[in-house]
């Protein structure tokens, strides 16, 4: 039997079927996000309400229809909007939230929860102090707050995310900082006179670095989650934007009538979010050495 | 047990509590526009708005602001909620109860789920019930509690509508089932038709809370039941001849809740965090719903006030765990 | 006999003729775990008679608490018996399934862990724990449970036993808690009693008290068989003992025999690793590494000529 140590990280990763098929989902979201404008086969703002409601095509379509009519595969809305369009450039949208809040989040509250954990007393008494009071709130009514206090748009969504979800990053990353921090290697690191953010930077940070992978790749579904709520309740972006959760929230007037509409982004999402936490999980089991044995 | 850890706790808790306050305040005044401007009923005279603007102190620092507003809402006065036009304070207490009971039973829920599926799947561990047990609840850990909560729309709202996905009881027995917590004042009554009406409502929204909590309990509980069967006293109670589920509940299980318990606050204070869209969902009228009503509707005095209770909720749950976990734990109780 | 193994005849054991409480046979216990067989137990002879302290003596790692394991049915599932036998009282139970095995253990055989603080349950009184066996296997119910709680806990030389039944593990002793671990092992009775070194997490003092009440309970007919690395308690306590490595027993007689002349060149390399205190001025020597290569060369050999694929 081959030792797991003889194979390189990427064979492993690919052997794992979570990350294989967490990456795929992430693939094909990237693929549908960067190649919008040539994969959707409409406009997604086009509205021609003599077309609307049209249930998708994929489930046949009915024996009468005007063979030059424009098919639908996924159906239209109720202003006639092509709803397969709608859900490849309301991807774009999901996708670039994600990865940007991601980064942002991770970056500010990895920074908060290195600094505390390196530099403990009173740094990381006021900045526990601070991660206590903020996660007092509900974080969703804390978002939809910001939001409606910001102002809606792409970057109060992503700023909301960040101000809300920063301290699901600070404290794993306090955690291991202190943890490394005990260690030999910092102590011998400092005796050599390093500065702390050498330390941090060459020293701790690698050590930190998967667990951080994997929660990015977590805080990404969060963020896509968050996305749709805030859209849901109408408080992200211009209602003409598509986007799964303003997709969800309008499909929902409807759902006795065209459930596809509701369904269709709902099924998006929950594909995404599924894909993330697999690849996440699968992520973590490969890179975390206590979890590998 | 020593009320002195207690105590201390406690006294731990106030400087949060002051945070968030300062953060509630600082929110409040960030908003752009005219404070004062958006509490005003319509047809207000010069007089009183001069009146509020003293009242809210505008006039002065920000520091002697805050006291104000401090003093105020430690008072419990919160001012009138623009979009309802009643005593702000008064609306909260309305809906407070409908959502704790909601949060209490969705908590039942999800620990009864997760709490049974958690320790099967200990007990099972290596075959093929416990990888299933494991799988599901990776997926429905995976499904936000908004998700959750169109999918039972859906579900009970198109396709099999068996369960009611509005309301918090049938219109018809409102009357009798009163106000407040009426699920637990007519158990007490012994008024079973209501209470079955309130729950048969309350099952989807409940449901919908609980599932992604249950899922993460599930899992959290497996790891530390899998710890405890691992342990020295598990296999001396089995050398004593102790069978196998005895052994699974009376000594594993103990040992393997208290960490448990500790999670399951946070999530409790998630889960009532969840209120304010399922709530909205299902129409339910608690204080989620009116959160979201008081955001939509800028109603700054409600926002605030709605935030606020939000805050001092979680602080108080998590001071409660806390307490329960050393009430449970025979080490920490005659420690200290 | 198998290859490498030297055995003196137990002289005492043979003219009290005592029907051995646990007799092990030729037992050979492979781990099955990924498509991978690694042996644990190669050939191990071993038996204890009633009243008789027996010593298992050897490196950790060399197998000695598997065999305790296999003498109370807690192998892991993992483990296979291919080969041997083990007779415990009289009954053949080398493939008995778990609910006939619950029926002997507390009863027939017990044991007495290393660690008492983790062998306890840390949300259980001491008298909850202790009343297991007593109401499991003695039927005993109400104040008959905490009356012989009280009489085990004095057996066992524990001061004010009142208050340490209602006690937590916490709260105890070290010594104390062995003590009760020792009260729960010998509750019922058992035919067999083994003690997995039962004061390696000790300090000396204690040592000493908790040897001298196991000494005190072989008295009364138990067997023990004491699953040991130190010599010193062998030699204190034991009346004789097995030399095992690398799950093969390469050594095996009574005690003032073996240490006198041991037979074995391990034997002898433990002996020369420990303290004599018979011997003032005497080096102490650590175990020699080509040794150890040549006894893992034996046993490897040894599954070739089983036919045991590793």
């Amino acid at each position: 039997m081959i030792e797991r140590a003889d194979i390189r990280l990427w064979q492993r990763l690919l052997r794992n079927p979570r990350v294989v098929v967490g990456g795929l989902v992430c693939l094909l979201m990237l693929v549908l996000a960067v190649g919008a404008p040539w994969i959707a086969p409409a406009d997604p703002q086009a509205q021609d309400l003599i077309a609307s409601f049209e249930s998708p095509a994929l489930f046949g379509t009915p024996a009468d229809a005007d063979p030059d009519a424009p098919r639908y595969w996924l159906g239209t809305d109720n202003l006639g909007r092509d709803v397969a369009s709608r859900m490849v450039y309301g991807t774009r949208i999901a996708l670039l939230v994600a990865v940007v809040a991601a980064t942002l989040t991770a970056l500010v509250g990895s920074l908060l929860g290195a600094l505390a954990g390196f530099y403990g007393g009173r740094v990381d008494a006021l900045i526990s102090r601070l991660v206590d009071v903020w996660m007092s709130f509900p974080p969703v009514l804390l978002a939809i707050v910001l939001v409606s206090v910001i102002g809606t748009g792409l970057w109060s969504v992503i700023a909301a995310i960040v101000i809300v979800d920063w301290t699901r990053f600070c404290r794993v990353v306090r955690a291991e900082t202190q943890a490394q921090k005990a260690l030999d290697y910092v102590t011998s690191a400092r005796m050599l006179g390093l500065s702390p953010l050498r330390i941090l930077a060459s020293e701790i940070f690698p050590n930190v670095a998967p667990l951080l992978i994997t929660l990015i790749t977590l805080e990404m579904g969060v963020a896509i989650v968050v996305e749709a709520i805030l859209s849901f309740v109408g408080l992200s972006l211009a209602s003409g934007t598509s986007t799964w959760g303003g997709m969800i929230g309008e499909g929902r007037l409807y759902v006795n009538q065209a459930p596809w509409l509701m369904v269709l982004p709902m099924l998006a999402m929950m594909a995404a979010v599924l894909g993330l936490n697999a690849l996440g999980d699968g992520l973590r089991r490969e890179l975390d050495p206590v979890v590998r044995r | 047990m020593n009320p002195l850890v207690l105590v201390r706790r406690l006294l731990l808790a106030l400087p949060t509590l002051f945070g968030v306050a300062l953060v509630v305040f600082v929110l409040m005044r960030v908003v752009p526009g005219d404070p004062i401007a958006m509490m005003i009923p319509p047809g207000a005279t010069e007089n009183d708005i001069a009146v509020l603007r003293a009242l809210y102190g505008l006039d002065r620092s920000i520091g002697a602001q805050f006291l104000i507003w401090l003093r105020e809402v430690g008072g419990g006065n919160f001012g009138t909620s623009i979009t309802y036009r009643q005593n702000v304070l008064s609306l909260i207490a309305d809906r407070l109860p409908a959502t704790l009971e909601l949060g209490s039973v969705a908590m039942l829920i999800a620990c009864a789920i997760g709490g049974l599926a958690g320790v099967v799947s200990a007990a099972r561990h290596g075959r093929w019930l416990s990888a299933l047990i494991d799988s599901m609840a990776a997926i429905v850990q995976s499904i936000p509690d908004f998700l959750w909560g169109l999918i039972f729309i859906l579900l009970f709202g198109v396709l099999l509508p068996w369960l009611p996905i509005s309301g918090r009881l049938d219109p018809l027995l409102s009357q009798a089932a009163g106000t407040g917590f009426i699920l637990l004042r007519n158990l007490l009554d012994g008024r079973f038709d209501i209470v079955g009406s309130i729950l048969i409502h309350m099952l989807a929204p409940a449901l919908a809370l609980a599932l992604p909590v249950a899922a993460m309990l599930s899992r959290v509980l497996k790891a530390s039941m899998q710890e405890a069967l691992a342990s020295d006293y598990v296999m001396l109670a089995r050398l004593k001849g102790l069978g196998s589920w005895r052994v699974l509940l009376s000594e594993a299980l103990p040992n393997a809740v208290t960490p448990t318990l500790s999670l399951s606050a946070v999530q409790f204070a998630f889960l009532l965090g969840g209120t304010v869209l399922i709530e909205r969902l299902f129409s339910y009228p608690g204080l989620g719903s009116l959160a979201i009503s008081a955001v939509i509707g800028r109603d700054l005095p409600l926002i605030q006030a709605v935030v606020l209770t939000f805050a001092v909720l979680f602080i108080t749950i998590n001071l409660l765990v806390d307490g329960l976990v050393v009430l449970l734990n025979p080490r920490l109780r005659s420690a200290h | 006999m198998t290859d490498g193994t030297v055995a003196t005849v137990d002289a005492i054991d043979a003219i009290a003729a005592v029907a051995p409480v646990l007799q092990i046979d030729d037992l050979h216990v492979e781990i099955r775990q990924s498509g991978r067989v690694t042996p644990i137990l190669r050939g191990v002879n071993l038996s204890v008679s009633a009243g008789r302290i027996h010593a298992l003596v050897g490196e950790s790692g060399g197998g000695k608490s598997m065999v305790a394991k296999a003498a109370t049915g807690l192998l892991p599932e993992s483990a296979v018996t291919t080969r041997g036998r083990i007779t415990l009282d009289g009954q053949d139970v080398t493939r008995w399934d778990e609910p006939r095995w619950r029926t002997l253990r507390g009863r027939t055989v017990s044991m007495v862990l290393q660690d008492p603080l983790t062998a306890l349950n840390p949300v259980r009184r001491i008298g909850a724990q202790m009343a297991d066996v007593l109401r499991l296997h003695q039927g005993l119910r109400g104040g008959a449970v905490e009356a012989e709680n009280l009489r085990l806990l004095e057996q066992v030389q524990v001061r004010d036993p009142t208050q340490v039944l209602r006690q937590y593990p916490h709260q105890l002793s070290g010594g104390m808690r062995q003590r009760v671990v020792i009260a729960m092992a010998w509750a019922c009775r058992p035919r067999l009693i083994i003690c997995d070194e039962p004061t390696t997490a000790l300090d000396v003092t204690v040592q000493k008290q908790v040897l001298r009440l196991i000494h005190k309970l072989a008295g009364e007919g138990q067997g023990v068989l004491m699953v040991t690395h130190d010599l010193g308690v062998v030699a204190k306590l034991c009346h004789s003992l097995s030399v095992i490595h690398g799950g093969r027993i390469l050594e095996s007689g009574s005690v003032p025999e073996v240490f006198a002349q041991p037979q074995h060149a391990y034997t002898r390399a433990l002996l020369a690793a420990t303290p004599r205190f018979d011997r003032p001025g005497h080096t102490l020597v650590p175990v020699d590494d080509g040794l150890i290569e040549q006894l893992d060369a034996e046993a490897r050999a040894y599954d070739r000529s089983q036919g045991v694929l590793a």
